[in-house]
């Protein structure tokens, strides 16, 4: 594989000609924002927006023995998936930390394609090959667009009509044509909206991102993605999973298939008997201010219960909110008091159990 | 390209100073709100605080990030903007007329401060 830092979305002068902020991603410029995060973040909550999320790391694993390799590398029951579906799953090291979350597709009967984060491409590789595996870096192959939103069906009917993509179920895939180069479509998204991932050839993408732009669909930046899935109660790399924290204590228990021989499997079956270390827990604040990552969280008493794991405004809700980590006995009740100590000043908050965002509210 | 009004000058941290009328107002400037994004949350001094030019008197905080506010002079807070407390936006909006801060009555000491040029010459060395 050649170095991340050498790698470009293929929309990249689209993005800077739509007057995009740019950041890096695992060694991509990727778009942080377009017109402002709590507007496009209202735009996906509201209509539709797309998302260039090409940093996603694609693995492709072919051959025979794939099934038996991911059986070892995933958490979850991935290999017993049918071609045309996809599922979530963590990859872990030996003690049962995270080494990443990823989402698996089945392309074929002996082909999957494993999507990591972008600064856990090498090492989700390298947990592959560990597992006996040989996976080909596709990471250029295809520009990813996420169209989500309550608009996103009709849109995408109007974009690619009859591609089939509006009649799939939730973690479902198909081929597709875009503009004559073939790709797939996915009901996969990390918003809390309906919608679709796109996995267009690059040598068509920036058509398609055009066609979806003209026909209404927001520019949305890596920005509002975050404040997007946060108020869903998402986890993300490095925040509420890492090699420090484990499956369990992030509440991630349902990817496991304890029946399957996965790594780390033997340390989470003792962790699970001893009961987990920490627990993860949702807070809103109820006074003005910004929850930050490693901000510690304080019960009424002013004993220290956890720290910030990923904190922001909330567009949706007009307020911060944050998900923490901190020892289970100490773990608040929902409904109880906490303070989040924000730059030597502590901010009044409630405990709630995540999402924050209740698809209902709406 | 930045906004930067003639009628005012400016701190290398991106605050702006008016004089009116023998207070000084206090702002952040168009460069800085567009730096920072969507303001959501802004924590001003209260009236009869005490500042020192080139200490924070404040904090202004986006979805990306959070930042101090560092007063551009020394003196006492006469009025703090509590409409951009309550509705961070209008920084954004417009960072040198609705979106000013506070605005403090001078012991005549002052940071060190750039005129409009000065200023805009800062910002381009920033964005080239």
């Amino acid at each position: 594989m050649t170095a991340a830092s050498s790698r470009a979305t293929a929309l990249l002068d689209l993005h800077k000609e739509l007057g995009a902020k740019l950041t890096n991603f695992g060694g991509w410029d990727m778009p942080l924002q377009y017109e402002g995060i709590v507007s496009e973040h209202t735009a996906v909550r509201t209509a539709v927006g797309v998302f260039d999320v090409s940093h996603l790391g694609k693995l492709r694993l072919a051959g025979p023995n794939a099934a038996d390799v991911l059986d070892r590398a995933m958490t979850a029951d991935v290999a017993s998936l049918q071609v045309g579906e996809a599922k979530y799953s963590l990859v872990l090291t030996e003690q049962g930390g995270c080494i990443d979350d990823v989402f698996v597709y089945r392309m074929d009967r002996d082909e999957w394609l494993v999507v990591p984060n972008a600064a856990n491409v090498f090492a989700v590789a390298d947990a592959i090959k560990d597992a006996g595996g040989a996976p080909v870096d596709e990471w250029d192959r295809y520009t990813i667009l996420a169209i989500q939103g309550p608009d996103s069906f009709e849109l995408f009917e109007k974009a690619f009509p009859r591609s089939g993509a509006t009649d799939l179920k939730l973690h479902h895939w198909a081929p597709m044509d875009v503009f004559g180069e073939r790709g797939f479509v996915a009901r996969t998204g990390y918003t809390g909206e309906r919608g679709f991932e796109l996995y267009a050839p690059v040598e068509t993408s920036a058509e398609a991102f055009r066609k979806l732009l003209d026909l209404g669909a927001a520019p949305v930046g890596l920005g509002a993605r975050d404040t997007l899935r946060l108020e869903m109660g998402y986890a993300l790399y490095g925040h509420e999973i890492s090699l420090d924290i484990n499956p369990l204590e992030a509440g991630l228990g349902w990817t496991l298939a304890w029946d399957s021989p996965f790594r780390g499997r033997e340390a989470l079956e003792k962790i699970k008997a001893d009961g987990p270390g920490r627990k993860l827990f949702g807070v809103v604040l109820t006074d003005r201010g910004v929850p930050r990552q490693d901000y510690p969280v304080f019960d009424p008493a002013d004993v220290e219960i956890g720290r910030v794991t990923s904190g922001n405004y909330s567009p949706s809700l007009g307020t911060g909110i944050a998900l923490a980590l901190g020892p289970r006995e100490l773990a608040p009740a929902p409904g109880s008091s906490v303070r989040i100590e924000a730059r030597g000043r502590r901010i009044p908050g409630d405990i709630v159990k995540p999402p924050f965002r209740k698809r209902d509210a709406s | 390209m930045s906004e930067i009004p003639e009628d005012r000058r400016y701190t290398k941290e991106h605050e702006w100073a008016r004089e009116d009328g023998g207070r000084i107002v206090v702002g952040i400037t168009d460069y800085a709100q567009d730096q920072l994004g969507d303001i959501v949350f802004v924590q001003l001094p209260d009236p009869g605080t005490e500042v020192s030019a080139g200490e924070p008197l404040g904090e202004v905080e986006s979805t990306k990030s959070v930042s101090d506010v560092y007063s551009p002079v020394s003196g006492k807070v006469i009025d703090k903007n509590v409409a951009a407390e309550k509705n961070p936006q209008i920084i954004n909006d417009d960072p040198y007329g609705e979106g000013w801060l506070v605005s403090v009555e001078g012991g005549g000491e002052e940071g060190e401060l750039l005129d409009a040029a000065g200023y805009r010459a800062l910002v381009e060395g920033s964005e080239g």
